[in-house]
């Protein structure tokens, strides 16, 4: 009897502690290089890699992502194809078969960080990972 | 002898049974799931998380702005938060802060201790709206959740 007590009382706190985790830890600090990697025995899901899959030419001058891809696209307001579009449309188009909402959780704290002192939305970015 | 067959004979109309609800239990809680990440609760923005409540502070967009000494404008403003704008022009060229900073450091600022954050689950997809076949992220508004009181009578329209 004690001994189901204590797994009680265990489960218990580890739910609680489960539910009370810090809200804010960011598992993806550098943004797109952080999701985009390549996993022993997973598929290779860099942006190199990826982009090769569709004919997008070579990315010899990216160090930054995204802040290089800046380079060709466009993030102007107002611009008609939009860096920023083109991802959100990548990520978010057709959410019940996406696998980014499916699998991923698709929050948009993935690529974007908060700077709660200025109130500034910002694009996360990290050194290439290939 | 016999128990043991009439046991192992329970045991194989169980089965599928057990597995059926297994299968059930797992579409069902999908079904949740998949619910929970696509439906919208707050399809109208600001005016849907700050209502009146039933017996606690009154969260609404007049209330709050009252309490932290605002001006009347609240009273003026019939879609939420585009009316804001008229002061709070999101470029930063009106009279009053961009409203965007404004918003984001309202909800965001210690967020160990915001309850847009603690309590609200504080998700940017709370205000914002994602169309995916455009990829454009927008802000959600709706109208004023409260009768504006000018010359200290209310005025319904």
């Amino acid at each position: 009897m004690k001994d189901r007590v204590r797994v009680f009382s265990l489960a218990v706190i580890t739910a609680l502690l489960a539910t009370t985790a810090p809200v804010q830890a960011d598992e993806y600090p550098q943004g797109c290089v952080d999701c985009h990697k390549q996993e022993p025995g997973k598929t290779n899901l860099t942006l190199n890699a990826l982009l090769a899959q569709i004919g997008h030419p070579k990315l010899p001058k990216v160090k930054k992502v995204p802040t290089s891809c800046g380079g060709c696209h466009a993030s102007d307001e107002g611009e008609e194809n939009q860096f920023a579009h083109m991802i959100h449309q990548i990520h978010f188009d057709v959410p019940k078969a996406n696998l980014y909402t499916t699998r991923f959780g698709g929050d948009c704290l993935h690529c974007h960080a908060m700077d709660a002192d200025s109130g500034e939305a910002l694009v996360k970015s990290g050194p290439r990972n290939w | 002898m016999k128990n043991v067959l009439v046991k192992s004979k329970e045991s194989s109309i169980n089965r599928p049974m057990i597995l059926l609800a297994l299968i059930a239990l797992t579409l069902a809680a999908g079904a949740l799931v998949g619910n929970k990440a696509y439906a919208d609760d707050y399809p109208n923005g600001c005016v849907s998380c700050h209502v009146e409540g039933t017996g606690a502070l009154d969260m609404r967009i007049n209330a709050v702005l009252s309490r932290l000494g605002h001006g009347k404008a609240a009273d003026r403003s019939k879609v939420i938060p585009a009316a804001c704008d008229r002061c709070h022009a999101s470029s930063g060229d009106g009279p009053a802060s961009a409203l965007r900073n404004l918003i984001h450091r309202a909800h965001y600022t210690d967020p160990d201790a915001n309850l847009f954050v603690t309590q609200y689950a504080g998700s940017c997809l709370h205000c914002h709206a994602m169309d995916g076949a455009s990829g454009k992220a927008s802000v959600k508004s709706g109208e004023r959740n409260w009768t504006p009181i000018v010359g200290g009578e209310p005025i319904t329209e």
